[in-house]
């Protein structure tokens, strides 16, 4: 169903939830997991840019090359770079020609308020790209991270 | 699988369509068609009250041609329409939507990013949803020409 999938992470304790169902969709649909991750604007030059990219690579790889390959999977790819986050996230599922891209709510964990996890808004980043994105858009909502399970 | 495709009968809504169908097909589940009705008894009287059979009259052409059209959704693109139910209901949109997935313990939806009556890119129906939702939601962007 989906071959291309896109990823785009802000490597916080939140998105590796939402990582870990990215994950398992591209396992159970044989697709090829891109993982991006934005600087947003810097102001640097470019070679301080270039730096800071290769950092935050290492830094995206740290965080999930381990749980990728624990469980065999070794079609993905990792891109980092500057620039507005959501045009880049854009401009990416449009030049891969990416099947759907996988995102949570936000960056921040929602609030569990007993019953329902119905709390934090939608992300300012979530929310352009549900607009601009080429593709569709998969939300992967607070309930089903765990510990905030309804 | 329950899959939920809420669907206005806008172009749009029928733009997810194939995403519907490989998401089914993929998971061997079931697609559950909603169209919501207005309910037009919740508006005010404002010139002069409203005739409780014109709005009955008005409630059952509606349903009747939405469930004409889901009848003819189901017979094109769902071969024999088996694992495809359809359902009316009536009231807020996104209410009966997210109401919806409580209830009939759906586990994902698919739905256009914006309705028939949608002027800006994404639908206030839609944005309602995905903040809301329980399950996980895939917006689909509306089709080029699609209003």
């Amino acid at each position: 169903m989906y071959k291309k999938i896109l990823f785009p992470t802000c490597l916080t304790e939140f998105c590796a939830h939402v990582f870990d169902f990215a994950l398992r969709t591209a396992i159970e649909e044989k697709a090829k997991l891109w993982i991006y991750y934005g600087l947003g604007r810097v102001p640097y030059g470019e070679s301080e840019v270039m730096e800071e990219i290769k950092k935050a690579e290492k830094q995206v790889a740290e965080e999930y090359a381990e749980k990728m390959k624990a469980k065999g999977f070794t079609d993905y790819a990792i891109n980092v770079s500057d620039g507005d986050v959501v045009s880049e996230i854009v401009k990416l599922a449009r030049n891969a020609a990416i099947d759907v891209i996988i995102m949570g709510t936000g960056t921040k964990p929602p609030i569990p308020t007993g019953e329902a996890a119905r709390v934090g808004p939608l992300g300012e980043t979530t929310a352009q790209t549900l607009l601009w994105a080429p593709c569709p858009v998969l939300v992967v909502p607070p309930a089903l991270v765990p510990g905030l399970a309804r | 699988m329950k899959i939920l495709w809420p669907n206005d009968l806008s172009k749009c809504s029928e733009g997810a369509i194939p995403y519907v169908k490989s998401f089914a097909q993929h998971y061997d589940a079931e697609v559950h068609v909603l169209y919501v009705m207005e309910d037009l008894a919740r508006h005010e009287s404002w010139y002069g009250d409203f005739e409780r059979s014109t709005i009955e009259k008005l409630r059952k052409w509606e349903e009747k041609k939405a469930r004409e059209r889901q009848e003819q959704l189901c017979q094109k693109y769902f071969e024999d329409c088996k694992k495809f139910e359809k359902h009316i209901r009536v009231g807020d949109p996104a209410q009966e939507i997210l109401k919806f997935i409580e209830s009939e313990k759906v586990d994902a939806v698919v739905m256009c990013r914006k309705g028939e009556a949608g002027m800006f890119k994404m639908g206030s129906v839609a944005e309602r949803v995905v903040r809301n939702a329980p399950v996980p939601v895939v917006t689909v962007p509306s089709m080029n020409g699609s209003k």
